[in-house]
Protein backbone atom coordinates (compact mmCIF):
# COMPACT_ATOMS: atom_id res chain seq x y z
CA UNK A 1 0.00 0.00 0.00
CA UNK A 2 1.33 3.45 -0.90
CA UNK A 3 2.37 5.64 1.99
CA UNK A 4 -0.28 8.22 1.07
CA UNK A 5 -2.99 5.55 1.46
CA UNK A 6 -1.50 4.35 4.72
CA UNK A 7 -1.52 7.93 6.02
CA UNK A 8 -5.17 8.32 5.09
CA UNK A 9 -5.96 5.09 6.94
CA UNK A 10 -4.00 6.22 9.99
CA UNK A 11 -5.68 9.63 10.17
CA UNK A 12 -9.10 8.09 9.55
CA UNK A 13 -8.52 5.69 12.40
CA UNK A 14 -7.49 8.50 14.74
CA UNK A 15 -10.36 10.70 13.62
CA UNK A 16 -13.09 8.17 14.34
CA UNK A 17 -11.98 7.18 17.81
CA UNK A 18 -14.04 9.76 19.71
CA UNK A 19 -17.33 11.55 19.49
CA UNK A 20 -18.70 14.64 21.20
CA UNK A 21 -20.90 13.96 24.22
CA UNK A 22 -21.48 17.58 25.15
CA UNK A 23 -20.28 21.09 24.41
CA UNK A 24 -20.58 23.36 27.41
CA UNK A 25 -20.86 27.07 26.86
CA UNK A 26 -20.62 29.68 29.60
CA UNK A 27 -23.26 32.32 29.98
CA UNK A 28 -22.78 34.90 27.30
CA UNK A 29 -22.83 38.51 28.51
CA UNK A 30 -26.18 40.07 27.73
CA UNK A 31 -25.71 42.90 25.25
CA UNK A 32 -28.23 44.91 27.24
CA UNK A 33 -26.06 44.64 30.31
CA UNK A 34 -23.82 47.47 29.16
CA UNK A 35 -26.79 49.61 28.24
CA UNK A 36 -28.34 49.05 31.64
CA UNK A 37 -25.11 49.82 33.42
CA UNK A 38 -24.70 52.94 31.34
CA UNK A 39 -28.27 53.99 32.11
CA UNK A 40 -27.70 53.40 35.81
CA UNK A 41 -24.51 55.39 35.75
CA UNK A 42 -26.20 58.17 33.81
CA UNK A 43 -29.01 58.24 36.35
CA UNK A 44 -26.52 58.52 39.19
CA UNK A 45 -24.65 61.27 37.38
CA UNK A 46 -27.86 63.12 36.63
CA UNK A 47 -29.09 62.92 40.19
CA UNK A 48 -25.69 63.93 41.50
CA UNK A 49 -25.64 66.87 39.09
CA UNK A 50 -29.04 68.00 40.35
CA UNK A 51 -27.78 67.64 43.90
CA UNK A 52 -24.68 69.68 43.14
CA UNK A 53 -26.80 72.38 41.56
CA UNK A 54 -29.13 72.40 44.53
CA UNK A 55 -26.13 72.46 46.85
CA UNK A 56 -24.68 75.42 45.01
CA UNK A 57 -27.95 77.16 45.58
CA UNK A 58 -27.28 76.66 49.28
CA UNK A 59 -30.56 74.92 49.98
CA UNK A 60 -30.55 72.86 53.14
CA UNK A 61 -32.94 70.41 51.46
CA UNK A 62 -30.27 69.35 48.92
CA UNK A 63 -28.48 67.06 51.38
CA UNK A 64 -31.33 64.63 51.64
CA UNK A 65 -31.88 63.95 47.90
CA UNK A 66 -28.13 63.41 47.39
CA UNK A 67 -27.90 60.75 50.04
CA UNK A 68 -31.00 58.99 48.84
CA UNK A 69 -29.91 58.98 45.22
CA UNK A 70 -26.48 57.47 45.99
CA UNK A 71 -27.66 54.64 48.16
CA UNK A 72 -30.49 53.54 45.92
CA UNK A 73 -29.10 54.16 42.46
CA UNK A 74 -25.91 52.06 42.83
CA UNK A 75 -27.63 48.89 44.00
CA UNK A 76 -30.18 49.41 41.31
CA UNK A 77 -27.58 49.58 38.58
CA UNK A 78 -25.76 46.56 39.98
CA UNK A 79 -28.91 44.58 40.27
CA UNK A 80 -29.84 45.24 36.68
CA UNK A 81 -26.42 44.17 35.46
CA UNK A 82 -26.30 40.89 37.33
CA UNK A 83 -29.83 39.73 36.86
CA UNK A 84 -30.10 40.44 33.15
CA UNK A 85 -28.00 37.47 31.95
CA UNK A 86 -30.04 35.03 33.98
CA UNK A 87 -32.92 35.56 31.59
CA UNK A 88 -30.92 33.70 28.99
CA UNK A 89 -29.18 31.20 31.23
CA UNK A 90 -31.77 28.45 31.06
CA UNK A 91 -30.77 27.45 27.53
CA UNK A 92 -27.19 26.43 28.31
CA UNK A 93 -25.91 25.62 31.78
CA UNK A 94 -22.70 27.24 32.87
CA UNK A 95 -19.90 24.90 33.88
CA UNK A 96 -16.37 25.39 35.02
CA UNK A 97 -14.04 25.36 32.03
CA UNK A 98 -12.05 22.17 32.28
CA UNK A 99 -11.01 20.71 28.96
CA UNK A 100 -10.77 17.13 30.17
CA UNK A 101 -13.62 17.10 32.68
CA UNK A 102 -14.74 13.54 33.08
CA UNK A 103 -13.26 12.40 29.81
CA UNK A 104 -11.89 9.07 28.74
CA UNK A 105 -8.37 9.29 27.42
CA UNK A 106 -7.75 6.86 24.59
CA UNK A 107 -4.05 6.33 23.99
CA UNK A 108 -2.52 5.40 20.66
CA UNK A 109 -0.44 2.97 22.69
CA UNK A 110 -3.57 0.85 23.05
CA UNK A 111 -5.34 1.60 26.32
CA UNK A 112 -7.86 3.94 27.91
CA UNK A 113 -8.00 5.65 31.30
CA UNK A 114 -10.70 7.82 32.82
CA UNK A 115 -9.53 11.32 33.68
CA UNK A 116 -11.46 13.09 36.44
CA UNK A 117 -12.18 16.80 35.99
CA UNK A 118 -9.02 18.87 36.24
CA UNK A 119 -6.70 16.08 35.15
CA UNK A 120 -4.99 16.12 31.76
CA UNK A 121 -2.34 14.26 29.81
CA UNK A 122 1.01 15.94 30.24
CA UNK A 123 2.71 16.86 27.02
CA UNK A 124 5.99 17.54 28.80
CA UNK A 125 6.22 14.22 30.59
CA UNK A 126 4.80 11.98 27.87
CA UNK A 127 6.35 10.56 24.74
CA UNK A 128 5.46 7.81 22.35
CA UNK A 129 8.97 6.83 21.32
CA UNK A 130 11.99 5.55 23.29
CA UNK A 131 14.43 8.10 24.61
CA UNK A 132 17.15 7.20 27.12
CA UNK A 133 15.94 3.64 27.70
CA UNK A 134 15.52 1.90 24.32
CA UNK A 135 13.13 -0.61 25.93
CA UNK A 136 10.77 2.09 27.19
CA UNK A 137 8.54 2.31 24.12
CA UNK A 138 6.19 4.96 25.44
CA UNK A 139 5.23 6.73 28.63
CA UNK A 140 2.25 8.94 29.28
CA UNK A 141 1.82 11.02 32.40
CA UNK A 142 -1.36 12.52 33.80
CA UNK A 143 -1.32 15.57 36.03
CA UNK A 144 -3.43 18.39 37.41
CA UNK A 145 -0.66 20.95 37.07
CA UNK A 146 -0.87 23.62 34.38
CA UNK A 147 1.76 23.27 31.66
CA UNK A 148 3.54 26.37 32.95
CA UNK A 149 3.61 25.08 36.54
CA UNK A 150 4.69 21.68 35.32
CA UNK A 151 7.57 23.19 33.33
CA UNK A 152 8.67 25.17 36.37
CA UNK A 153 8.56 22.05 38.56
CA UNK A 154 10.50 20.04 35.99
CA UNK A 155 13.29 22.56 36.20
CA UNK A 156 13.55 21.74 39.92
CA UNK A 157 13.73 17.99 39.39
CA UNK A 158 16.81 16.06 40.31
CA UNK A 159 17.55 12.39 39.70
CA UNK A 160 14.85 11.14 42.08
CA UNK A 161 11.08 11.60 41.96
CA UNK A 162 10.94 15.25 40.99
CA UNK A 163 8.29 17.78 41.99
CA UNK A 164 6.67 17.52 38.57
CA UNK A 165 6.09 13.80 39.13
CA UNK A 166 4.36 13.94 42.49
CA UNK A 167 0.66 13.22 42.29
CA UNK A 168 0.93 11.98 38.72
CA UNK A 169 -0.31 8.77 37.19
CA UNK A 170 1.83 7.16 34.51
CA UNK A 171 1.32 4.43 31.95
CA UNK A 172 4.54 3.11 30.46
CA UNK A 173 5.02 0.39 27.88
CA UNK A 174 8.29 -1.56 27.83
CA UNK A 175 9.77 -3.96 25.35
CA UNK A 176 10.22 -7.21 27.28
CA UNK A 177 13.72 -7.67 25.93
CA UNK A 178 14.67 -10.15 28.69
CA UNK A 179 11.53 -12.21 28.15
CA UNK A 180 10.62 -11.87 31.83
CA UNK A 181 7.38 -12.59 33.59
CA UNK A 182 5.61 -9.61 35.12
CA UNK A 183 6.76 -10.85 38.53
CA UNK A 184 10.39 -11.05 37.45
CA UNK A 185 10.14 -7.62 35.83
CA UNK A 186 8.60 -6.13 38.99
CA UNK A 187 11.25 -7.72 41.20
CA UNK A 188 14.03 -6.34 39.04
CA UNK A 189 12.84 -2.73 38.85
CA UNK A 190 11.41 -2.37 42.34
CA UNK A 191 14.20 -0.29 43.87
CA UNK A 192 15.83 3.02 43.13
CA UNK A 193 14.61 6.55 42.54
CA UNK A 194 14.18 7.21 46.26
CA UNK A 195 11.44 4.60 46.58
CA UNK A 196 11.25 1.70 49.00
CA UNK A 197 9.17 -1.32 47.96
CA UNK A 198 6.80 -2.49 50.69
CA UNK A 199 5.27 -5.48 48.94
CA UNK A 200 5.17 -7.30 45.61
CA UNK A 201 2.02 -9.36 45.09
CA UNK A 202 -0.12 -10.89 42.34
CA UNK A 203 -3.19 -8.99 41.21
CA UNK A 204 -5.26 -8.48 38.05
CA UNK A 205 -5.59 -5.57 35.64
CA UNK A 206 -8.56 -5.49 33.30
CA UNK A 207 -8.97 -9.21 33.84
CA UNK A 208 -5.34 -10.08 33.11
CA UNK A 209 -2.79 -11.47 35.55
CA UNK A 210 -0.54 -8.73 36.90
CA UNK A 211 1.86 -7.90 39.69
CA UNK A 212 1.42 -5.00 42.09
CA UNK A 213 4.36 -3.35 43.82
CA UNK A 214 3.52 -1.01 46.69
CA UNK A 215 6.05 1.73 47.47
CA UNK A 216 6.75 4.47 49.95
CA UNK A 217 9.24 7.28 49.75
CA UNK A 218 12.60 6.49 51.30
CA UNK A 219 12.64 9.85 53.04
CA UNK A 220 9.49 9.49 55.13
CA UNK A 221 6.70 7.15 56.17
CA UNK A 222 3.79 8.86 54.48
CA UNK A 223 1.09 7.23 52.39
CA UNK A 224 2.03 4.34 50.16
CA UNK A 225 1.27 4.12 46.44
CA UNK A 226 1.71 1.45 43.82
CA UNK A 227 2.55 0.37 40.29
CA UNK A 228 1.10 -2.66 38.54
CA UNK A 229 2.94 -4.61 35.86
CA UNK A 230 1.20 -6.59 33.16
CA UNK A 231 2.83 -8.84 30.62
CA UNK A 232 1.35 -8.36 27.15
CA UNK A 233 3.08 -10.64 24.66
CA UNK A 234 6.59 -9.32 24.19
CA UNK A 235 5.79 -6.16 26.13
CA UNK A 236 5.29 -5.14 29.75
CA UNK A 237 2.90 -2.46 30.88
CA UNK A 238 3.71 -0.44 34.01
CA UNK A 239 0.71 1.48 35.33
CA UNK A 240 1.21 3.44 38.52
CA UNK A 241 1.06 6.67 40.45
CA UNK A 242 3.07 8.74 42.88
CA UNK A 243 1.98 10.69 45.91
CA UNK A 244 4.16 13.33 47.58
CA UNK A 245 6.84 13.07 50.23
CA UNK A 246 6.02 15.17 53.27
CA UNK A 247 8.34 18.01 52.25
CA UNK A 248 6.49 18.73 49.01
CA UNK A 249 3.05 20.28 48.58
CA UNK A 250 0.21 18.52 46.83
CA UNK A 251 -0.49 20.16 43.45
CA UNK A 252 -3.75 22.09 43.23
CA UNK A 253 -6.68 19.85 42.36
CA UNK A 254 -4.78 16.61 42.95
CA UNK A 255 -6.05 14.01 45.40
CA UNK A 256 -4.99 10.51 46.26
CA UNK A 257 -8.38 9.22 45.13
CA UNK A 258 -8.07 11.06 41.82
CA UNK A 259 -4.62 9.83 40.90
CA UNK A 260 -5.30 6.29 42.10
CA UNK A 261 -8.62 6.32 40.23
CA UNK A 262 -6.82 6.96 36.94
CA UNK A 263 -4.67 3.88 37.51
CA UNK A 264 -7.68 1.80 38.52
CA UNK A 265 -9.58 2.85 35.39
CA UNK A 266 -6.90 1.46 33.06
CA UNK A 267 -8.31 -0.78 30.34
CA UNK A 268 -6.76 -2.30 27.29
CA UNK A 269 -8.13 -1.02 23.99
CA UNK A 270 -10.54 -3.55 22.61
CA UNK B 1 -14.61 15.43 8.44
CA UNK B 2 -15.51 19.12 8.21
CA UNK B 3 -18.00 19.71 5.45
CA UNK B 4 -19.68 22.70 3.89
CA UNK B 5 -22.38 24.32 6.05
CA UNK B 6 -25.91 23.20 5.41
CA UNK B 7 -28.48 25.57 3.98
CA UNK B 8 -29.93 26.58 7.32
CA UNK B 9 -26.58 26.96 9.02
CA UNK B 10 -26.25 30.43 7.55
CA UNK B 11 -29.33 31.51 9.46
CA UNK B 12 -28.00 29.87 12.63
CA UNK B 13 -24.71 31.75 12.27
CA UNK B 14 -26.55 35.01 11.67
CA UNK B 15 -28.75 34.41 14.72
CA UNK B 16 -25.69 33.59 16.83
CA UNK B 17 -24.06 36.80 15.66
CA UNK B 18 -27.20 38.65 16.75
CA UNK B 19 -26.82 37.29 20.28
CA UNK B 20 -29.20 34.34 20.12
CA UNK B 21 -27.76 32.07 22.82
CA UNK B 22 -29.65 28.98 21.65
CA UNK B 23 -28.36 29.45 18.10
CA UNK B 24 -24.82 29.90 19.37
CA UNK B 25 -25.06 26.74 21.48
CA UNK B 26 -26.42 24.78 18.51
CA UNK B 27 -23.69 26.14 16.25
CA UNK B 28 -20.93 25.23 18.71
CA UNK B 29 -22.35 21.75 19.14
CA UNK B 30 -22.54 21.26 15.38
CA UNK B 31 -19.02 22.58 14.82
CA UNK B 32 -17.75 20.44 17.69
CA UNK B 33 -19.13 17.30 16.10
CA UNK B 34 -17.63 18.17 12.72
CA UNK B 35 -14.25 19.34 14.00
CA UNK B 36 -13.51 16.65 16.58
CA UNK B 37 -12.39 14.17 13.89
CA UNK B 38 -9.93 16.76 12.56
CA UNK B 39 -8.68 17.51 16.08
CA UNK B 40 -8.26 13.77 16.72
CA UNK B 41 -6.40 13.24 13.47
CA UNK B 42 -4.11 16.18 14.18
CA UNK B 43 -3.43 15.04 17.74
CA UNK B 44 -2.85 11.41 16.85
CA UNK B 45 -6.01 10.12 18.44
CA UNK B 46 -5.02 11.36 21.89
CA UNK B 47 -7.11 13.23 24.46
CA UNK B 48 -5.26 16.42 23.52
CA UNK B 49 -7.89 16.69 20.82
CA UNK B 50 -10.42 17.69 23.49
CA UNK B 51 -8.29 20.63 24.57
CA UNK B 52 -7.62 21.68 20.99
CA UNK B 53 -11.31 21.52 20.11
CA UNK B 54 -12.27 23.35 23.31
CA UNK B 55 -9.89 26.17 22.56
CA UNK B 56 -10.99 26.36 18.93
CA UNK B 57 -14.65 26.60 19.91
CA UNK B 58 -13.72 29.19 22.53
CA UNK B 59 -12.27 31.28 19.74
CA UNK B 60 -15.44 30.87 17.68
CA UNK B 61 -17.49 31.82 20.75
CA UNK B 62 -15.43 34.95 21.30
CA UNK B 63 -15.16 36.03 17.67
CA UNK B 64 -18.38 34.91 16.04
CA UNK B 65 -19.38 38.55 15.68
CA UNK B 66 -16.29 39.26 13.56
CA UNK B 67 -17.09 36.65 10.90
CA UNK B 68 -18.12 38.62 7.81
CA UNK B 69 -19.28 35.71 5.65
CA UNK B 70 -21.52 33.25 7.55
CA UNK B 71 -21.07 30.59 4.86
CA UNK B 72 -17.37 30.48 5.71
CA UNK B 73 -17.98 29.30 9.28
CA UNK B 74 -16.63 25.80 8.69
CA UNK B 75 -13.49 26.78 6.81
CA UNK B 76 -12.86 29.63 9.23
CA UNK B 77 -13.13 27.43 12.31
CA UNK B 78 -11.01 24.73 10.64
CA UNK B 79 -8.32 27.32 9.94
CA UNK B 80 -8.51 28.45 13.59
CA UNK B 81 -8.04 24.86 14.72
CA UNK B 82 -5.11 24.11 12.44
CA UNK B 83 -3.30 27.28 13.47
CA UNK B 84 -3.93 26.58 17.14
CA UNK B 85 -2.61 23.05 16.67
CA UNK B 86 0.57 24.35 15.09
CA UNK B 87 1.01 26.97 17.78
CA UNK B 88 0.55 24.36 20.49
CA UNK B 89 2.30 26.22 23.26
CA UNK B 90 -0.14 29.08 23.10
CA UNK B 91 -3.37 27.07 23.09
CA UNK B 92 -2.31 24.56 25.67
CA UNK B 93 -1.55 27.26 28.22
CA UNK B 94 -4.90 28.95 27.82
CA UNK B 95 -7.93 28.00 29.80
CA UNK B 96 -10.71 27.50 27.26
CA UNK B 97 -14.13 29.01 27.86
CA UNK B 98 -15.82 26.12 26.09
CA UNK B 99 -15.42 22.70 27.66
CA UNK B 100 -15.87 19.51 25.69
CA UNK B 101 -16.84 16.11 26.92
CA UNK B 102 -16.09 13.27 24.56
CA UNK B 103 -16.62 9.55 24.68
CA UNK B 104 -14.51 6.89 23.13
CA UNK B 105 -15.84 5.08 20.09
CA UNK B 106 -14.48 1.56 19.78
CA UNK B 107 -12.34 1.39 16.65
CA UNK B 108 -9.41 -0.75 15.63
CA UNK B 109 -6.75 1.54 17.04
CA UNK B 110 -4.06 0.37 14.71
CA UNK B 111 -1.74 -1.73 16.79
CA UNK B 112 -0.13 -3.68 13.96
CA UNK B 113 3.65 -3.20 13.88
CA UNK B 114 3.38 -1.40 10.53
CA UNK B 115 0.79 1.04 11.83
CA UNK B 116 2.75 1.65 15.03
CA UNK B 117 5.86 2.33 12.96
CA UNK B 118 3.97 4.79 10.78
CA UNK B 119 2.40 6.43 13.84
CA UNK B 120 5.81 6.82 15.45
CA UNK B 121 7.26 8.24 12.25
CA UNK B 122 4.41 10.74 11.87
CA UNK B 123 4.84 11.62 15.54
CA UNK B 124 8.36 12.81 14.83
CA UNK B 125 7.24 15.29 12.20
CA UNK B 126 6.94 19.01 12.75
CA UNK B 127 3.36 19.99 13.64
CA UNK B 128 3.05 22.07 10.48
CA UNK B 129 4.03 19.05 8.39
CA UNK B 130 1.61 16.79 10.19
CA UNK B 131 -1.20 19.32 9.67
CA UNK B 132 -0.31 19.44 5.98
CA UNK B 133 -0.51 15.65 5.71
CA UNK B 134 -3.84 15.51 7.55
CA UNK B 135 -5.40 18.25 5.45
CA UNK B 136 -4.13 16.98 2.11
CA UNK B 137 -4.22 13.20 2.41
CA UNK B 138 -7.18 12.75 4.72
CA UNK B 139 -9.39 15.80 4.26
CA UNK B 140 -8.47 16.00 0.54
CA UNK B 141 -7.87 19.73 0.79
CA UNK B 142 -6.14 21.00 -2.40
CA UNK B 143 -2.54 22.03 -1.87
CA UNK B 144 -3.27 25.71 -2.64
CA UNK B 145 -5.93 25.79 0.07
CA UNK B 146 -3.63 23.95 2.49
CA UNK B 147 -1.08 26.67 1.88
CA UNK B 148 -3.63 29.38 2.69
CA UNK B 149 -4.73 27.59 5.87
CA UNK B 150 -1.13 27.23 7.01
CA UNK B 151 -0.28 30.77 5.93
CA UNK B 152 2.62 29.67 3.73
CA UNK B 153 3.27 30.05 -0.04
CA UNK B 154 1.90 27.26 -2.24
CA UNK B 155 5.39 26.31 -3.41
CA UNK B 156 6.51 25.97 0.19
CA UNK B 157 3.52 23.75 0.96
CA UNK B 158 4.43 21.46 -1.97
CA UNK B 159 8.07 21.20 -0.98
CA UNK B 160 7.19 20.60 2.68
CA UNK B 161 4.75 17.88 1.71
CA UNK B 162 7.36 16.11 -0.41
CA UNK B 163 10.01 16.50 2.27
CA UNK B 164 7.64 15.09 4.91
CA UNK B 165 6.89 12.05 2.73
CA UNK B 166 10.59 11.48 2.11
CA UNK B 167 11.27 11.66 5.83
CA UNK B 168 8.47 9.23 6.60
CA UNK B 169 9.77 6.74 4.03
CA UNK B 170 13.26 7.04 5.48
CA UNK B 171 11.99 6.54 9.03
CA UNK B 172 10.00 3.48 7.99
CA UNK B 173 12.98 2.00 6.16
CA UNK B 174 15.12 2.54 9.27
CA UNK B 175 12.56 0.91 11.53
CA UNK B 176 12.25 -2.06 9.21
CA UNK B 177 16.00 -2.36 9.06
CA UNK B 178 16.29 -2.58 12.86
Amino acid sequence: MAIEDRLEELFMNDANGRRVASVNMPQRPNPWRGVAAFAGAAAIAGIALVAVILGLRGGQQAASPTATATTTAIPSATSTATTAPSATSSAVPSVSPTAFAGSIYSSPAGYTVSLPGGWRRSDLQSRMTPKDNPDELSIETFTTRTPADEAAQMARSDTGIGPAQIYTATVALYRNSRNETAMAFAQRVKGGYGLVPLSVEPTTVDGRAAVKTTFKFATDNGQSFYTVYVQDGDRIWAIGYFLAPSNLDTPAGATEAGVRGIVESFQFAR
Amino acid sequence: MATAPQADERSIVLAAQDGDVDALAALLRSLGERLLPLASALCGGTGEADALLGDTLSRVYERIGDLREPDAITSWSRRVMVRKYIDQRRWFQRRPKISINTVEVPTPLGTSPEQLDLRNAVGKLDRRDRALLVLHYWQRVPIAECARELDIPEGTAKSRLNAALRRLRRELEDSHGN
